[in-house]
């Protein structure tokens, strides 16, 4: 059995390079090695007997790579792995409980800060870690002295106040809970006993307890926590070391997601930080449901696209067999002329449609652009809906080998009496009125960037291989693109000018509440151009002259800098 | 404010009256309302379905076409839907609000009823809710002999508004010579428009002091008067 050993020191075994127990594995085209990870003790390669220290995977949270990994997805939990860089499951415990609304709104001290952001700098030795009180200092030395979780209530009470285990439960019940009667009961015990004891004054303990009390309204439960980071843990193991797998079942899984769209944006978004190539099939090798292909290139597969349901996935194959059967050659040397008389009605208006219109026909060059094959098909479709027109067409083709739908429609044209395939001579005048469209295109049949994005984002979620702001001639005055600005990160100045042309994908304007100008005007921005989509944001002062621009869908030259957290800072906007 | 694209369209018909008039040539431009580029043009003959016999001389004069020609034509069922397919393709989020918005020369009173009519026909974006084709925007539309009326209406040594006279006095000589081919009418009120777009967006563009040559932000505030 070979073994997949990694920099980072995990080894993985490949035990069978044959799936059988998947049940997509029937529809694939190619095989690539399964990660097997089984819950088995007698597993040498079960998850329990992997250790939770792999460096790749902890070097993935703290750059804030975070999309598809348990409980870090948004940008909540992306942000704050940046700060708080986890590199144990203890730290990554902590995080969770720590991105709760709970301990991101619980303010103290002077100034005033969050207990999320004085975990953060405590961590990163920025401030001083102090506790509570000295007879508490054990109990949370694990959280930078911050109480974050029930379980270190608990063992407060047992150090203070010499509670057993079951009384310490009790106390984490009325925590848990949030039992405002049973918490006084257990108040009167604490500080009763915490004076017998003897380790705090009874002012002391009232005032540790009043710290407990207060820790209802965030303290998490470590247990979830632990079990949470650890399910995070496996999912950033497969991301850190199979990510085409991984990034494949993902997009996958995206259509059980609320905004099946922004998923599938940011998923590609994500495979194209990470120089994973994500592609849209071609007739001859699409799959049911998204796919990897030679082990080098993710592939969308036709329940992935817009309008094509599991109706036409469950009887894919077989369709694809019969037309191969009829015209007597495999997909791949189809012509689309042949497409449109033989499969185009096998397969239904919509699926043809999409099929066109993403590009999954673009390898038949008989008709060459989708636009081109988009006017054939509209032309096709007007054929006698009885379908005797179009079976005319399939029983005469081989015989003629027509090259294109103009040379069919002439031979159809005469009426049957006249050696032709038309039953009246209405339809031959109509017969006729088609070979004028198709020798004559009422409009252009060139397929324009804008349309491709647009036909992108419709079917797919999101751009793929173009972006609108490719089509804006103004756009040449860009210094770089937006994943140069990723990567340049470390190495740019803080000043440094940076120019993007992007195309607006979202823009959320809120009010500041506090800093130089509360109550002004900001943005927070998603922006693309064809190589990444990332963050911006844009603060009052520039809002105040470039707000108006930043729309969702306007494609813009952006003038801005990097700001402390990495992200892009637009202090300039033009339209293009 | 809003995108969509604008539609330059025109028809030529068989009838001067939009209730009884027939199609017989369409022609339309497709103009970004951003960059003010035309985008894509579409331009087609139709065979009307009528008894071309009661095709009015005038219409015929006008158009320069025979009877014999039209009779030749692919038939209105078959073009039809390749106009409207046309159109469609920029309504980018086929909903009511993004579809684009039609202007031409006195389409008000004569082109948009006669689209009316064909929609409700050939049952293509007809919305029977409120009686009105939802092929074109429902809410905009520009009609350039308004925005001819507006502009030009204090200026004396224009007298009258028809096409062939304001183009003759913004000196496109061109357009005078091949009016009513339905195309080049379509291409003429296109730049014709897009000229009238750039004025106003000149007028109101920032100088390099940062106002504007035109301020219309406060412009009927007490303190202007």
């Amino acid at each position: 059995m070979a073994n997949l050993i990694f920099n980072c020191g995990c080894k993985f075994e490949i035990r069978d390079k044959s799936i059988t127990n998947d049940l997509y594995a029937e529809n694939l085209h190619g095989k690539y090695p399964k990660v097997v990870l089984t819950i088995n003790p007698n597993d040498p390669q079960s998850i329990q007997n992997f250790k939770l220290d792999c460096p790749a995977v902890w070097d993935l949270l703290c750059k804030g790579d975070t999309k598809g990994i348990f409980q870090l997805e948004n940008d909540l939990g992306k942000t704050w792995a940046l700060r708080t860089k986890p590199r144990s499951i203890d730290d990554f415990a902590d995080l969770i409980s720590l991105i709760r609304p709970g301990c991101l709104k619980s303010y103290s001290g002077e100034p005033p800060k969050s207990m999320t952001q004085r975990y953060a700098d405590r961590k990163n030795g920025l401030e001083p870690v102090t506790h509570l009180h000295d007879a508490v200092a054990e109990c949370l030395e694990k959280t930078q002295g911050i109480l974050i979780f029930q379980e270190q209530s608990m063992k407060i009470a047992e150090t203070v106040a010499g509670f057993n285990k079951q009384e310490a439960d009790v106390l984490r019940k009325s925590i848990g809970k949030k039992k405002a009667d049973l918490m006084a009961q257990v108040e009167k015990e604490f500080t009763s006993k915490a004076e017998s004891l003897g380790k705090v004054t009874l002012k002391d303990a009232k005032e540790i307890f009043s710290w407990i009390r207060e820790s209802q309204k965030y303290s998490f439960n470590k247990s979830h926590a632990v079990t949470y980071a650890t399910d995070g843990y496996w999912a950033a193991v497969l991301k850190a070391h199979f990510p085409l797998t991984f990034y494949a079942s993902w997009i996958k899984g995206a259509m059980w997601k609320a905004d099946t769209d922004e998923e599938v944006s940011e998923l590609v978004n994500d495979c194209k930080f990470h120089g994973i190539d994500v592609r849209i099939p071609q007739l001859y090798n699409i799959t049911p449901t998204t796919t990897i292909i030679n082990d080098e290139y993710i592939q969308f597969g036709a329940a992935e696209l817009k309008g094509i349901g599991t109706a036409f996935t469950n009887i894919m194959n077989e369709k694809f067999v019969n037309c191969e059967n009829i015209i007597g050659k495999a997909r791949k040397e189809w012509s689309f002329l042949e497409f449109l008389i033989f499969a185009s009605k096998e397969f239904g208006k919509t699926v043809t449609e999409t099929f066109i219109n993403i590009g999954v026909l673009d390898y038949m060059l008989d008709v060459k652009s989708r636009n081109n094959k988009k006017y054939c098909f509209e032309q096709l479709q007007k054929l006698s809906s009885t379908g005797t027109e179009l079976e005319w067409l399939k029983q005469n083709y081989h015989k003629n080998k027509w090259k294109t739908l103009s040379d069919a429609f002439s031979a159809l044209q005469p009426t049957k009496k006249n050696g032709g395939g038309t039953s009246t001579e209405k339809r031959s005048s109509v017969i006729k009125s088609l070979i004028y469209l198709l020798d004559n295109p009422t409009n252009s049949l060139e397929d324009t960037i804008d349309w491709i994005a647009v036909q992108e984002e419709y079917y797919l979620g999101t751009p793929l291989t173009v972006s609108r702001v490719d089509n804006c001639f103004d756009a040449v005055a860009a210094n770089m693109s937006c994943k140069e600005f990723i990567e340049k990160q470390e190495r740019m100045g803080r000043n440094e000018l940076v120019i993007l042309a992007v195309e607006v994908v979202s823009s959320d304007m809120m009010v500041t509440k506090s800093g130089k100008t509360p109550g002004a005007k900001m943005a927070r921005l998603k922006i693309r151009d064809s190589s990444l989509m990332i963050p911006a944001v844009c603060f009052p002062k520039a809002y105040s002259e470039c707000g108006h621009v930043l729309q969702e869908g306007n494609t813009l030259l952006l003038m801005g800098e990097k700001t402390k957290d990495g992200n892009f800072s637009v202090t300039k906007a033009k339209e293009i | 404010m809003n995108r969509n694209t604008l539609i330059v369209f025109d028809l030529e018909t068989t009838s001067a009256n939009p209730e009884t008039a027939e199609i017989t040539q369409i022609a339309a431009v497709a103009i970004n309302s951003k960059t003010l580029e035309i985008i894509d043009k579409f331009s087609s003959y139709l065979k009307p379905e009528m008894d071309l016999a009661l095709i009015e001389e005038g219409a015929l004069a006008a158009t320069r076409m025979t009877r014999e020609q039209i009779a030749k034509f692919p038939e209105t069922s078959v073009i039809w839907p390749q106009f409207v397919a046309f159109i469609k393709k920029f309504n980018y989020k086929q909903n009511v609000y993004s579809a684009p918005i039609p202007c031409g020369y006195n389409i008000v009173n004569f082109d948009l009823p006669i689209i009316n009519k064909y929609c409700k026909r050939y049952k293509t974006e007809w919305d029977d809710k409120r009686g009105s084709q939802k092929l074109f925007s429902q809410i905009y539309k520009m009609d350039v002999l308004d925005h001819l009326w507006f502009w030009f209406e204090s200026i004396p040594d224009l007298e009258k508004l028809k096409l062939t006279e304001v183009f003759k006095y913004m000196g496109n000589e061109a357009a005078i010579e091949q009016a009513h081919d339905a195309i080049v009418d379509v291409e003429n009120t296109a730049n014709l428009m897009i000229r009238l777009f750039k004025m106003q967006r000149y007028m109101t563009s920032l100088r390099a002091d940062g106002t504007r040559r035109l301020e219309m932000k406060g412009c009927m505030s007490k303190k202007n008067g």
